[in-house]
């Protein structure tokens, strides 16, 4: 009976306040379980992805850069024990796609034995597709792949190799056995045609290694260890697969406390709805009380309510989250491939666990949410709940404890944002961010008593007579109101920051390319939609822009995979006698780039950039080692630069040096310094005529380059931008759902003043205050938190993280905008509740029995 | 001469017809000259250098072992100046088998290289191929090195060979005639009698053992004419000093073809060439494979009333069936016999065609 009168009437009675509770919880669960799928699928373990396409490789033989193939002669009386495997890894551009595959350049003579492939085609007959892979004559290419391109074997794929423009023959197909979708972007073949496709002749990146049955994995790893040199590893697959993970740590950080403060606002918001859908039926717990129910039995109504909503809102929002990670996958790709440019290309895959994860989050916190509620309820003598009010100031102790647990939070936030990296990951810094909002929720109770004190004490005129009777309103629902404002406090925070590091970053980025970027032209290798360029240019294109051009106005741009203390560095080179004098790179000491580059060139030193020397605390003047596959480079460095192109530490050594190191080496890029006067799109439109359709190169002019740097990161940061939307909505469904029990609280006096010839009109006035001015206190307390956090991710986060020094940008406009939408977004979820006392019968008010 | 038909089939299949034009055919009057022809030859399309044996240790156990290592051409383009030395211009197959004969078991296994980086090789100046840790080859003084272990089935051998007889040039003075066109010849040598000691590994017991082996080196661009189904070859070795080889080309209906034949090699080295006229072959008893259901004649007798030899060949191991479909497509049976009647004897038999078709194994 407690159960049917507590919640199955009442929602009979007013099905969408149920619904908009469920909604509450819905889009809290849903905003976690959409950032942690396509996090997942984004950053999914490099690991397993890697082993997934090993197979049944249990040890590989890898060293710094790659390996010469003669390797495989020198390790022959392994081959007694293990299957030895070499592997080329490359990736090529598919036009058709639009997007980069992983080419893996294979011995099928072995392979078959590796990875667990299903081959379809034709494997019989004279001109089998087996013949023709072995001979190199063509590809085995995933059968989701085929499908997707309309291609069937007999057909071909078209690939951008350096440059080049390559139709590729599909022999056969092949399907996973296990479906992977790690496969879905893998291209077999040939590794000698491999080699030869991307210029790397006599290069192997890897042998892999599958022991013999009976044989010992970890023996076999021992004597290989103790029968190779020193610069080689034999590691497991996964191993590879961490360094990568290493490498995304930080995103993969970044993007779970993206998900942690979903939970936090999705929690706030179940918070508030449940507050306000027992606070509510506050006179119906009275009388229930008064009539003699047990604390028990409204306990168990309460939280069979708790349980019903979390449960039908954690499905819900399951649901929701996983249309909002297919929505969201895109960005968080796009995030990803900054950071790690073969990081696989997964979907979304629909997970039970994380699902169930969701609805259980959303049952925990609606009965977590309902505690406080129900503590209120139950202790509220049945008297007092009858009669509606609370009492209406905070007495001075309550002002004061709540004000030292403001300031408690502060200064926990101002020390743990001084606290150095937890393995080098800004947990600290995180933990600051979270005592701020604290301190905010905090400061939340205090600040409105104070507001609503001083419109008590200020003379309204009789044409603000409603701002006052707003205020007496929030006074009187005080504690809901607190929380109301605590929760759009978080909320506009969360977007303050998220605005305060966009731009910031935004314009750094934008100084950094105005100021670094001064090429006229540049010609990188044909990129996909991830907007990274795919592979190396054939060194050829270096000879055609030299001959169109003259050698003083190419500057080809190198790079390499090499180590400094153990940890994976990119070794680069660009033609420092040209960039001497045209280059402008910014230096963090201030030096004229020119003055650096000469310095570099005079004593065969180096330039680091500023991840490299936060990460290995090294600056201009100390010496460097580090293990290349070309042997140990030791060089001074001259100069440390500004770059937010790469975040694991990059050093750029002169051309000259590294072609000797590296011979024929495919540059990544060739920057072109025209003359003074030159026309750039005249320099483009002749090195297009030159270069003809068996070429596939991006030709990019200053601006465009410019520009394409942006768009890359404004996709990157795409995913910040639906957070904030997010929050946002959060923010004026928190509001809604307060306003409308405050209002409903007071529904009799507002009835009363009808009575007593208040307008309509009058009445919704003063509603519409109330939600102003809730508004108005969460959107100045989230401005406050919102700035502080801001300068948080900034200053601390982002160093800690990226090792990026960014500049700290207000974006004022953005800050007005973002409190005029909270507010609006205020006034539009009072508008409804307004709407519903001003239509509602005043009798019916005044002997509602709720 | 056509003992391995079946393998030559499959190794022709694997060559595309178009390149076949650039390999090099074996000529009438091919001029054979040693050691450098013991080597490969890789302007041909197939090659191998064929072991087979029975070996005993002292207390008297048996065992049989085949060795093999085929070559194949795949590829007869002109090498282009960016290739990769990786190229699979050339690969070759190693077979392995080793028969218990006092336990009636077997096992064999396969691999498949690319000659090259790393993976196999085999040289051009004299016998010395090798496939991974797989190898053979030649000493200066004829002494032969067979060396295999394959840890899967944990069988093996790492033999020493040394022929006791000169090496038997097939056919005219090596050329190996196989069908009508000059061309369509091979280069044939074997070395028929080889005593043999060594060490023999067998499920985790290495046996020190001795016994006979037989050697055949065969090289070519020919493929064979249609109409064979495959054939049925024997490798003997009599007690009294002499060695029989004779093959049989089951042809349309299992009739003999005429190509059919084989060579008498007398204890002293010298030779008798056999005719298809000059023997009967009658299978006696089969058996079936458990594991393709093909059916094989396990015992035979076979007549050359002009050499006086009426003898009755069995095998000594049944179950001896290399299944090599997963690396090669193919299937055949090839294991140790025993020889009675006339005379007594040991050696190998080759039993092809009798599993399903080998053209649509590939």
């Amino acid at each position: 009976m407690i159960v049917n009168a507590l919640f199955v009437r009442p929602v009979l009675r007013r099905p969408w306040r149920f619904l908009m509770t469920l909604v509450g919880v819905a889009v809290g669960v849903a905003s976690v379980v959409a950032t942690v799928l396509a996090s997942q699928a984004a950053v999914r373990s490099m690991s397993e992805d890697i082993e997934r396409l090993a197979g049944r490789a249990r040890l590989e033989i890898v060293r710094t850069g790659d390996l010469d193939e003669t390797l495989l002669g020198e390790l022959r009386p392994f081959a007694r024990d293990a299957v030895l495997v070499p592997v080329l890894e490359e990736r090529a551009l598919a036009p058709d796609l639009n997007d980069a595959l992983r080419v893996f350049g294979v011995d099928f003579f072995v392979d078959r034995d590796v990875r667990e492939l299903e081959w379809k085609g034709d494997f019989t007959g004279d001109e089998s597709a087996l013949t023709g892979l072995i001979r190199g004559e063509g590809v085995l290419a995933p059968a989701s792949l085929l499908q997707g391109l309309g291609v069937k074997p007999g057909g071909s794929i078209r690939l951008s190799i350096r440059g080049r423009v390559v139709d590729l023959p599909v022999l056969a197909s092949f399907q996973p056995e296990e479906y992977a979708d790690s496969w879905d972007r893998v291209l077999l073949l040939d590794i000698a045609y491999a080699q030869e496709l991307f210029g790397r002749v006599g290069r192997v990146d890897r042998i892999e290694a599958v022991p013999r049955p009976g044989v010992n994995a970890d023996e076999l790893r021992q004597r290989l260890r103790a029968a190779l040199p020193g610069e080689y590893r034999v590691e497991s697959p996964a191993q590879r697969g961490e360094e990568s993970d290493r490498m995304v740590r930080a995103l993969r950080f970044n993007l779970t406390a993206l998900s942690g403060i979903s939970l936090l606002v999705g929690a706030v918001l179940v918070g508030v709805t449940l507050y306000t859908s027992v606070v509510q039926r506050r006179y119906l717990v009275a009388l229930l009380r008064s009539m003699g129910a047990s604390r028990a039995q409204i306990a168990g109504a309460v939280l069979i309510e708790a349980a019903a909503i979390g449960l039908l809102g954690g499905v819900l929002g399951a649901a929701l989250g996983y249309a909002g990670a297919l929505a969201s996958l895109k960005s968080i790709r796009a995030s990803t491939a900054v950071v790690l440019h073969d990081a696989p290309a997964s979907s979304i895959e629909f997970r039970w666990s994380v699902a169930a994860a969701g609805v259980l989050l959303g049952c925990l916190a609606s009965l977590l949410a309902s505690v406080g509620p129900l503590m209120e309820a139950l202790r509220t003598p049945p008297l007092q709940g009858l009669r509606r009010e609370k009492p209406g100031w905070m007495t001075r102790s309550a002002v004061i404890r709540s004000l030292a647990a403001m300031l408690i939070f502060a200064i926990l936030a101002a020390a743990l944002a001084a606290a150095p990296p937890i393995a080098d990951l800004p947990y600290a810094a995180l933990g600051a961010g979270l005592a701020i909002l604290a301190a905010m929720i905090a400061a939340a109770s205090p600040f409105l008593d104070g507001l609503t004190r001083l419109a008590h004490l200020l003379r309204f005129g009789p044409h603000v007579r409603f701002a006052h009777l707003a205020m007496a309103g929030l006074a009187a629902g005080r504690g809901r109101a607190a929380w109301a404002a605590g929760a759009i406090g978080v909320s506009s925070a969360l977007a303050i920051a998220m605005a305060v590091m966009v731009t910031s970053f935004r314009q750094t980025v934008v100084d950094w390319t105005n100021q670094g970027l001064r090429s006229d032209v540049w010609i990188r290798p044909a990129s996909g939609k991830t907007g990274i360029p795919t592979g190396r240019l054939d060194p050829q294109l270096v000879s055609i822009a030299q001959r169109l051009f003259g050698e003083d106005c190419v500057d080809p741009f190198h790079s390499d995979d090499a180590y400094y203390q153990g940890e994976k560095v990119t070794l680069s080179a660009g033609e420092f006698r040209i960039v001497q004098t045209r280059g402008t790179a910014p230096f963090r000491d201030g030096r004229p780039s020119a003055e650096v580059f000469a310095e570099a060139l005079r004593t065969h030193g180096a330039v680091v950039n500023e991840p490299f020397a936060q990460r290995f605390h090294v600056e201009r003047g100390d010496t460097i080692t580090l293990q290349t596959r070309a042997g140990e480079v030791t060089r001074k460095i001259c100069g440390v630069f500004y770059d937010y192109s790469n975040q694991q530490g990059t050093v750029i050594i002169d051309r000259n040096d590294f072609l000797t190191m590296y011979p024929n080496d495919g540059p990544q890029g060739i920057a072109l310094f025209l003359p003074p006067g030159a026309s750039p799109a005249a320099a483009r439109e002749r090195l297009r005529a030159e270069l003809d359709e068996r070429w596939a190169v991006d030709i990019l002019l200053n601006r465009e380059l410019r520009e394409e740097i942006l768009r890359v990161f404004d996709r990157t940061f795409a995913i910040t931008a639906a957070m904030q939307a997010v929050a946002s909505a959060v923010a004026a469904l928190t509001v809604a759902m307060t306003l409308y029990t405050l209002v409903s609280e007071r529904r009799r006096d507002l009835a009363i003043l009808r009575a007593l010839g208040a307008s309509r009109g009058q009445i919704a006035r003063t509603i519409l205050w109330k939600a102003g001015l809730l508004g108005a206190l969460g959107a100045g307390l989230g401005l406050i938190a919102g700035a502080l956090l801001g300068v948080i991710l900034v200053k601390i986060v982002n160093l800690q993280a990226f090792h990026w020094s960014l500049r700290l940008i207000w974006p004022l406009s953005d800050f007005v905008r973002l409190t005029a939408f909270v507010l609006a977004a205020c006034l539009i979820a009072g508008a409804a509740p307004a709407w519903s006392v001003i239509q509602s019968n005043q009798a019916m008010m005044l002997r509602d029995d709720e | 001469m056509n003992r391995r038909l079946i393998l030559l089939l499959f190794l022709m299949a694997l060559a595309p017809v178009y390149a076949q034009t650039g390999w090099k055919q074996v000529m009438p009057g091919v001029e054979l000259e040693y050691p450098r022809d013991h080597g490969a030859h890789p302007d041909t399309r197939a090659e191998w250098w064929y072991f087979t044996g029975q070996a005993a240790d002292s207390s008297g156990r048996r065992f049989g072992y085949q060795f093999t290592i085929f070559r194949v051409g795949l590829d007869d383009r002109p090498v282009t100046p960016d290739e990769s030395a990786m190229r699979a211009r050339q690969i070759l197959i190693g077979h392995l088998a080793v028969a218990d004969i006092r336990n009636n078991r077997y096992e064999s296994a396969d691999r498949v290289r690319r000659a090259a980086a790393g993976f196999a090789s085999a040289a051009t100046d004299d016998m010395r191929a090798w496939i991974g840790d797989w190898s053979l080859a030649r000493a200066p003084d004829d002494f032969i090195t067979l060396d295999a272990y394959d840890r899967e089935h944990d069988m093996g051998v790492s033999i020493e060979l040394h022929p006791t007889k000169p090496l038997v040039y097939q056919g005219e003075n090596g050329y190996s005639q196989k069908g009508e066109e000059p061309g369509n010849a091979s280069a044939y040598v074997s070395w028929t009698r080889l005593e043999t000691s060594g060490r023999l590994t067998w499920k985790g017991e290495t046996f020190e053992v001795s016994g006979l082996s037989w050697f055949d080196h065969e090289y070519g661009s020919s493929q064979l004419g249609e109409g064979v189904s495959g054939w049925d070859w024997f490798g003997l070795h009599l007690d009294d000093g002499r060695d029989l080889m004779l093959y049989g080309l089951r042809g349309a209906g299992g009739s003999l073809a005429p190509q059919s034949g084989g060579t008498l090699i007398e204890a002293d080295g010298s030779t008798r060439r056999i005719a298809e006229s000059d023997f009967i072959l009658t299978p006696l008893r089969t058996w079936t494979s458990p594991a393709t259901g093909a059916e094989y004649p396990a015992a035979w007798r076979v007549e050359i009333p002009s050499c006086g030899l009426n003898l009755t060949v069995s095998s000594l191991v049944d179950d001896a069936e290399l299944d090599a479909r997963r690396s090669m497509g193919v299937v055949y049976w090839e294991g140790p016999v025993k020889v009675e009647g006339s005379i007594t004897g040991s050696g190998y038999m080759e039993l092809t065609g009798y599993a399903t078709s080998l053209k649509n194994r590939f």
